[in-house]
């Protein structure tokens, strides 16, 4: 018995011993759990030599890029000037996110929450570069190749900061690359972020190359311009002047004063010239630019990969001329090459339509190439001309006292949104309201397609033209209105309008000047955000639901109630009013 | 010399049969209780080991003493003793064992005997399951056990949603795990063959799941496919073919209505509005349409009655060596919705051998095609478009108008099948075992290899016709995937009985699994030419191209210990060590622990002559589960690519950006559960039950946590919080009535299900000492995850009342639950939840002589604010903003003032739900059959059994729910559920 036993037990040693081993052979490759990616790349072997952070960098210029792109919407206007004293929404969307009234914006407002999130965005980008590039292991390409990313990321999140700041005032400054989560943050003054993007800039500025390694990137110029304009926020007007004169007297910039690039030899004259395809970089002959964000046609990487193609300024601020129909009460209009499909969104107010091109109110428009035949196509200098050959009035130009809009208001009511009836009558408005021609590729829209609304042409961040204009108001908050007026003058000269004499010069007009020279080209909101006008401007000079609803709080924007909520290891302040 | 040697030993047997006893030669046939001879049934000399088994006709002979026994056995059936008292013919007939006491179940890594089992598991009847126009196995086990919650499908070869016992996770993907022929299973359920299935068995609670820790956290699901069983090779036919329809519409305006309906919402804004003048409101393309006096029904134009068939042929036996069932099927289903086509061919040979004493080994494998193409109409038109549509352009051309009544928001729904559409997907899976008995009593050793892959192949192509097409001049796209997964399991397992009292066991289990999956999409369009579409995607001008792999691997370690005394106290525990690639670095391995044990007290003495009572078993169980459903990469920064362009002319560029924040402390979810349960039999096996009472928290929830947007990252995964679930279950089988000719046997489930989220980020920002809730996801500490938050309505203002401003006559009355003046945030409560309130099915099987007839009632139902969907075909003026839907509803207007449905243009200036009671019950499942198999004539001609079935699903569907199905949820975008009826024979021979 004792024996048996003893025997079963050698047997299960024996067995277990077996299986023991077999066990063994296949659990002895340690670390087959760790993970590394095959498909995707993560920070360690992203950032590992030249190359990896040149990337990281372009991701920062299509960021920027996706400011003046967007998909059809409330946000892909609001950077240019609606809902300010530039525009009127003609239709519908969410009327708080359309600014149609003031009175309903809140902490959820959707343009904060998207803007406010696409500036962190580049802000967390930007940081990842900088942190990053301070690796020793990093391969660099030339000795000065490190400094200069770096150079080139601080420009990027210093324009992301005073982007913020503009609109919201002093925000969350967040310095470095994030590596757990954070709950606990708190604002800081408008001042420190102003501060913070100085710093920024400075650095920028002295590390930038001087000319662009490709275009589209940025350059010490871009980095002075952006300066310029963050000491004109902090009122340290000295510093400012001397930010804008270093671009100014840099002898790779001169404004554009002669005909010039694809379509000089066609009618027109150099300021149309400034805004073709193709005529915005400094490799197409253009000393004007100083920085602009990229398109290309039917190219990867071209437009956006969000589902908007091409710049949208046409389908937003274009007249909706294909929509008008001719005295018989027949459409009169068929989608021609000269003007695209645009929707007519964006309304021009009396203001920018009418007003800054009359500066002495004599009924009479001033002499001024930007508001040419060429550059501003007019219902009332009879520029609209029926084209539907099937229309009785065809050939004949649209009369605006007997211009016959869609009588059937549900049609029109029903490609909008809850519109009040008592605004359709302003819709008409948006059929034939001054067509900018610097927002569509007058008879060379690519590949023909003309009903997209979208156009292909590089957009301007930065011009020659407005570095001018920001020393000019430098050298206003000096209390120096001539050196201003100057500045102010060379603009003019070149559009061949009349000087303004330095007793005119104040804020206003200088706002004026902007208007004519960059308007849909400039982030008229944040200009206005930054000279804390948006309010009265917007009050005094937009006739619609935005000039009826605004109120002073309205000149900053509210802080998104999301960051509110889930920053719960200390209290943001809301903005007042919100 | 051979003939000697043969008398030589004729004479041996001679003397030793002579010298035992006197021997008689007994012969007999031995039948089932429907006197179907039975094939293999063991006949044993009792006290020798000197047997037989039955032959194909169920007949036998034996030698064996005139005193003998004998004993004859056959799984399933009460073994029989007969005393042979001088007979030479004994004919047996063997009953079913009525309690099936002996059944046996699978447990995961081996079986056990159903009477031994501790922790709650529950098999599936699957006697109706292949008469069904099911493409899925779970579709024909709906709501047939109870805490397996399986969802309705709305299109063609789709596979439902499944959940075990409540939503245990926040963020994690928590369905159950699938176990197929002993492999975990990641293959699609549709690729599986309903009819190759021989049981289903859920692991409900955690002690039984527990053998599979860290995936178990939401169940098992065992699958066992069939086998031979029977030396006669047994050739099954199951054909049928059906029509299905939808089983219910949305009520649509037609023509004179939806004039009716715009002039009502243009005045309602304010505008006025000629009745005489219907064009007023209308477009070019709708006035052509009132003029010529045509009109679209979308419904008739979008779905359809569709066939459906489907053919099976399997066969199946064995032999003393060799089991082997080789199966094929083929399906073709069309979709309700027009478009919507599905095919499927599969294939299975399962084949084992015994090589020799100790060794057997065996190859389970599967091959099916599944045929998804075809791009269905465009659904969410049909209940928004114009009646007074024109669906084709002008002419007999037969060119669909893109937009059939001018507005550019609102797409032909016919047109979403112009795009040419390929989506084939085919999987192999092949698990080959080898079982080998080692040389000590009771121990054995197992070893597991499986293979899957799956390929998945689309394509689409969009041509200038399509609105798509006409935007980019045409474009496709393609893409192909490939996923290879593999898992090895080494499993040794004791199991012997000491002294026919002590019954031990043990496992030792060591697995490891992982996969593989890579995919490519190329894209391209602008096409030079469109002729080749998909096919030939470089004559697109713009190119892009995309390709992902991803691995994932898991290793885990598992140990069980079973202990039975005398078949009345029961004990098992498990302990189980898992490692899965994608937790974080300092987290990478998980242990959990499960223990449980069963008491049969009816085997006490106490109650032994408690006559009524057949069976009585307690079961108390504990068990840890983990739940891994994150995937790959989630605990690491990531980085993300974009394109951009430099200069004119100039190159695609590519951009970096991080995506995500690293969590280096990344682990499992663990739920926790406790289980208590009971078995019982009682009136002679007549009636029998499981009753289950569980509570299960989840601890280190991953959540992903939303991220203040100033950090620029959107969420990070994390692991947070609790939640808690609680629940009962309950399964009566109930034999009412059973006679020589007729039988009534009904089946119950019934179960309830509470869940509360117990914490979260375990933060209290504003110091009042209560954690807080995250009210931007709708989570609330003590509250169900279900739990419903916002403003409660109470009935519509009516002309005349007080209505504060911002609110109108006919718009909904918001409850001001706040004692403040006025509607502000602080009206906002919990007021209902979105869980059901209890499920509860009831399955009648009525048979008379060969006409049997079922039929299953299932039911889930809410009720005092419970199973509330957010129905938006309630509020009229739901579609794109400014576009009011098209379901007749009767809504407010002045001379209409109702109280449950707003004015026209209603727009809350605080948005709402509109809550509506998803409770229903349905008759799910109806088949009347018609067994031939015991005529004489089948017999005639040679054939084993005929079967003739007619049946339904989904006939009848009982609720208040005005959107299209109750069960599916879905209201005024989505898609109605099939109701079907086929007829189909199932022959074997």
């Amino acid at each position: 018995m004792k024996n048996y036993r003893y025997k079963t037990i050698a047997k299960i040693i024996k067995c277990s011993l077996i299986v023991s081993l077999l066990l063994l052979t296949f659990s002895c490759d340690d670390g087959f759990l760790d993970e590394v990616p095959k498909d995707r790349l993560v920070p360690e072997n992203a950032f590992k030599d030249t190359d990896g952070f040149k990337a990281a960098i372009t991701h920062l210029h299509r960021s920027v890029r996706e400011v003046y792109i967007q998909k059809d919407g409330p946000d892909m206007f609001f950077i240019f000037g609606l809902g300010s004293d530039f525009a009127g929404f003609g239709e519908g969307f969410n009327r708080a996110s359309a600014r149609m009234d003031y009175s309903v914006i809140n902490s959820t407002d959707e343009p904060s929450s998207r803007w406010w999130s696409h500036f962190y965005g580049m802000i967390k980008n930007a940081n990842v570069i900088i942190n990053r590039a301070e690796n020793s292991d990093v391969e660099w390409d030339t000795p000065t190749r490190k400094d200069e990313i770096i150079a080139e990321a601080r420009f990027m999140r210093a324009y992301a900061y005073r982007s913020l700041a503009h609109l919201f005032g002093g925000v969350i400054l967040i310095d470095k690359e994030l590596a757990e989560v954070v709950t606990d943050r708190v604002r800081s003054t408008k001042t420190e972020t102003y501060e913070f993007a100085v710093q920024d800039l400075i650095f920028a500025a002295a590390n930038l190359p001087e000319v662009a390694e490709q275009d589209g990137r940025v350059t010490r110029a871009a980095a002075n311009h952006l300066l310029s304009e963050v000491y004109l926020a902090l009122e340290q007007w000295e510093n400012a002047i001397d930010a804008a004169t270093a671009v100014i007297d840099d002898p790779n910039y001169e404004l554009m004063t002669s005909r010039f690039g694809t379509r000089a030899s066609e009618p027109g004259d150099v300021y149309w010239d400034l805004f073709r395809t193709g005529n915005q970089n400094t490799g197409g002959g253009n000393k004007e630019n100083i920085y602009s964000v990229q398109l290309e046609y039917q190219t990867p990487g071209g437009g956006d990969g969000t589902g908007a193609k091409g710049l949208h300024v046409e389908r937003a601020w274009g007249a909706r001329y294909h929509s008008l129909k001719d005295p018989n009460g027949e459409s009169g209009f068929e989608l021609t090459d000269l003007y695209g499909r645009p929707v007519g969104w964006c309304t021009t107010t009396p203001y920018l339509g009418y007003d800054i091109w009359d500066i002495d109110n004599d009924g009479i428009y001033d002499n001024d190439m930007r508001n040419s035949e060429y550059n501003i196509h007019r219902v009332d200098r009879g520029q609209f001309i029926y084209n539907r050959p099937a229309s009785a009035f065809f050939g004949q130009s649209v009369d605006p006292s007997d211009v016959v809009t869609d009588t059937n208001v549900f049609n029109l009511f029903k490609t909008g949104v809850n519109v009040d009836p008592a605004s359709i009558e302003k819709q008409a408005i948006r059929f034939w309201h001054p067509f900018f021609m610097k927002n569509t590729s007058p008879n060379n829209h690519p590949d023909g397609v003309i009903n997209t609304g979208r156009i292909y042409r590089d957009q301007y961040v930065m011009r020659l033209a407005e570095t001018y204009l920001l020393r000019a108001e430098a050298y206003l908050g000096n209390g120096n209105t001539s050196l201003a007026a100057a500045d102010i003058n060379v603009v003019r000269a070149r559009a061949n309008a009349d000087p303004v004499d330095p007793s005119d010069v104040d804020i206003n007009y200088i706002l004026d000047e902007r208007a004519r020279e960059l308007a849909m080209e400039e982030q008229r909101l944040l200009t206005l955000h930054r000279l804390g006008l948006q309010y009265e401007r917007t009050k005094a000079l937009n006739p619609w639901g935005a000039g009826t609803t605004i109120a002073p709080h309205n000149n900053l924007w509210p802080i998104p109630q999301k960051d509110i909520d889930l920053n719960t290891g200390a209290v943001i302040e809301q903005n007042p009013g919100y | 010399m051979k003939k000697s040697y043969l008398l030589f030993m004729g004479f041996c047997l001679l003397v030793l049969t002579n010298a035992m006893a006197q021997t008689a030669s007994i012969k007999g046939i031995v039948v089932g209780e429907n006197s179907i001879p039975i094939p293999g049934v063991t006949v044993l000399v009792k006290g020798t080991t000197n047997g037989t088994s039955t032959d194909f006709d169920g007949k036998y002979t034996i030698n064996a003493n005139k005193d003998a026994i004998l004993v004859f056995s056959f799984l399933g059936l009460e073994t029989v003793e007969v005393a042979v008292e001088n007979q030479d013919t004994i004919n047996v007939t063997m009953k079913e064992d009525a309690a099936q006491l002996d059944e046996v179940v699978v447990i995961g890594y081996g079986t056990s005997a159903k009477k031994d089992v501790t922790g709650a598991i529950v098999s599936a009847d699957l006697s109706n399951a292949a008469a069904a126009a099911n493409t899925s196995i779970f579709q024909a086990l709906q709501g047939t056990l109870p805490g397996l919650n399986i969802g309705a499908v709305s299109s063609a070869g789709a596979a439902p949603g499944f959940s075990i016992r409540g939503r245990t996770s926040l963020s994690a993907e928590s369905g159950p795990l699938i176990v197929l022929d002993g492999i975990i299973y990641r293959g699609s359920l549709t690729a599986l063959n309903i009819n190759d299935v021989e049981s289903i068995d859920v692991l409900k609670d955690a002690s039984a799941a527990a053998v599979y820790g860290s995936r178990a956290a939401s169940g098992v699901i065992i699958i066992k496919t069939k086998s031979g069983s029977s030396e006669k090779p047994l050739f099954n036919l199951n054909t049928y073919t059906g029509f299905q329809r939808a089983a219910n519409l949305l009520d649509m305006m037609d023509s004179d209505e939806y004039i009716v309906k715009l002039q009502d919402y243009f005045e309602a804004l304010g505008f006025d509005i000629d009745r005489n003048d219907p064009t007023q409101v209308l477009n070019p393309l709708e006035i052509e349409s009132l003029n010529e006096g045509s009109e679209v029904d979308w419904n008739k134009e979008l779905y359809r009655s569709a066939p459906i068939t489907n053919y099976e042929l399997s066969v199946s036996g064995k032999t003393n060596k060799t089991n082997y069932f080789l199966s094929g099927s083929f399906t073709n289903q069309e979709g309700i919705i027009r478009g919507d086509d599905f095919e499927r061919t599969t294939l299975r040979a399962n084949f084992s051998n015994n090589i020799n004493k100790w060794l057997e080994i065996g190859l389970n494998s599967t091959y099916s095609y599944r045929d998804y193409s075809g791009q269905p109409v465009y659904d969410y038109p049909g209940v928004v478009a114009s009646p007074l549509s024109q669906i084709y352009k002008e002419g007999d051309s037969g060119e669909l108008n893109l937009f059939p009544y001018n507005d550019q928001l609102v797409r032909n729904p016919l047109t979403g099948r112009l795009s040419e559409d390929q989506d084939i997907r085919e999987d192999v899976f092949g698990a080959f075992y080898a079982d080998i008995k080692l040389p000590i009593k009771g121990l054995s050793f197992r070893f597991d290899y499986s293979v899957g892959i799956n390929k998945r192949r689309t394509a689409r192509f969009y041509g200038l016709d399509t609105k798509e097409g006409q935007d980019d001049n045409g474009s496709g796209s393609k893409t192909h995937f490939t996923s290879k997964d593999w898992l090895m399991n080494n499993i040794l397992t004791y199991s012997r009985t000491f002294n026919d009292l002590h019954k031990v066991g043990a496992t030792i289990v060591y697995t490891r699994d992982g996969s593989d999956t890579e995919q490519s999409t190329l894209n391209a369009k602008n096409f030079a030419n469109l002729s080749l579409g998909y096919n030939s995607l470089e004559l697109g001008e713009i190119q892009e191209v995309n390709s992902g792999a991803v691995d994932d691997s898991s290793e885990g370690f598992m140990a069980r210990a079973t202990y039975g005394y005398n078949g009345k106290y029961l004990l098992a525990a498990t302990f189980r060590r898992d490692g899965f690639s994608g937790f974080a670095k300092n987290f990478k391995y998980a242990n959990f622990y499960s223990g449980s044990l069963a008491w049969v007290v009816s085997e006490e003495g106490f109650l032994k002559d408690v006559s009524w009572l057949n069976r009585l078993k307690l079961r108390l169980s504990y068990g840890e589960n983990g739940n891994q459903g994150l995937g790959s990469y989630s605990s690491l920064a990531l980085i993300g690519t974009s394109q951009y362009v430099f200069g004119n002319g100039g190159a695609t560029a590519v951009g970096l950006s991080t995506s995500s924040i690293p969590n280096d402390n990344l682990k499992w979810e663990t739920t926790k559960s406790t289980n208590f349960g009971v078995n019982f039999d009682i009136f002679n096996n007549r009636v029998s039950g499981d009753i289950d009472v569980y509570t299960a928290k989840t601890n280190d929830l991953l959540v992903q946590r939303t991220l203040a947007s100033y950090t620029g990252y959107g969420s990070v995964w994390t692991n947070l919080g609790k939640i808690q679930n609680k629940g009962v279950e309950v399964l009566i089988n109930s034999e009412n009535i059973s006679s020589e000719n007729f039988s009534w046997n009904t089946s119950l489930t019934f179960s309830i299900n509470r869940n509360k989220i117990k914490s979260l980020y375990g933060e209290d920002s504003d110091g009042d000492g209560i954690e807080d809730d995250d009210v931007s996801r709708g989570w609330f500490i003590g509250e169900s995850l279900g739990a419903i938050y916002g403003y409660q309505t109470n009935g519509i203002y009516q002309e005349g009342d007080d209505i504060p401003s911002g609110y109108r006559p006919g718009w909904f009355r918001i409850l001001d639950t706040d004692g403040v003046d006025g509607i502000s945030e602080d009206d906002r409560s919990i007021y209902a939840n979105s869980n059901p309130n209890y499920r509860f099915g009831i399955k009648n099987e009525l048979t008379y002589k060969n006409l049997s007839l079922s039929f299953f009632i299932n039911s889930i139902q809410g009720g005092d604010g419970w199973y509330l969907g957010d129905n938006r075909a309630l509020n009229p003026n739901t579609f794109f903003p400014g576009r009011a839907n098209n379901v007749r509803l009767n809504y407010w207007t002045p001379n209409n003032p109702s109280n449950t449905v707003p004015a026209i243009n209603y727009s809350p200036p605080r948005g709402h739900r509109f809550d509506q009671d998803r409770s229903f019950v349905r008759l799910q499942d109806v088949t009347l059959a018609y067994d031939l198999s015991n005529a004489s004539v089948i017999k005639k001609i040679n054939l084993n059994g005929l079967r003739f079935y007619v049946s339904g699903r989904n006939l009848a569907t009982w609720t208040d729910w005005t959107g299209y199905d109750p069960e599916l949820g879905t209201t005024l975008f989505g898609r109605p559920l099939a109701q079907s009826i086929i007829l189909g024979a199932n022959i074997s021979f």
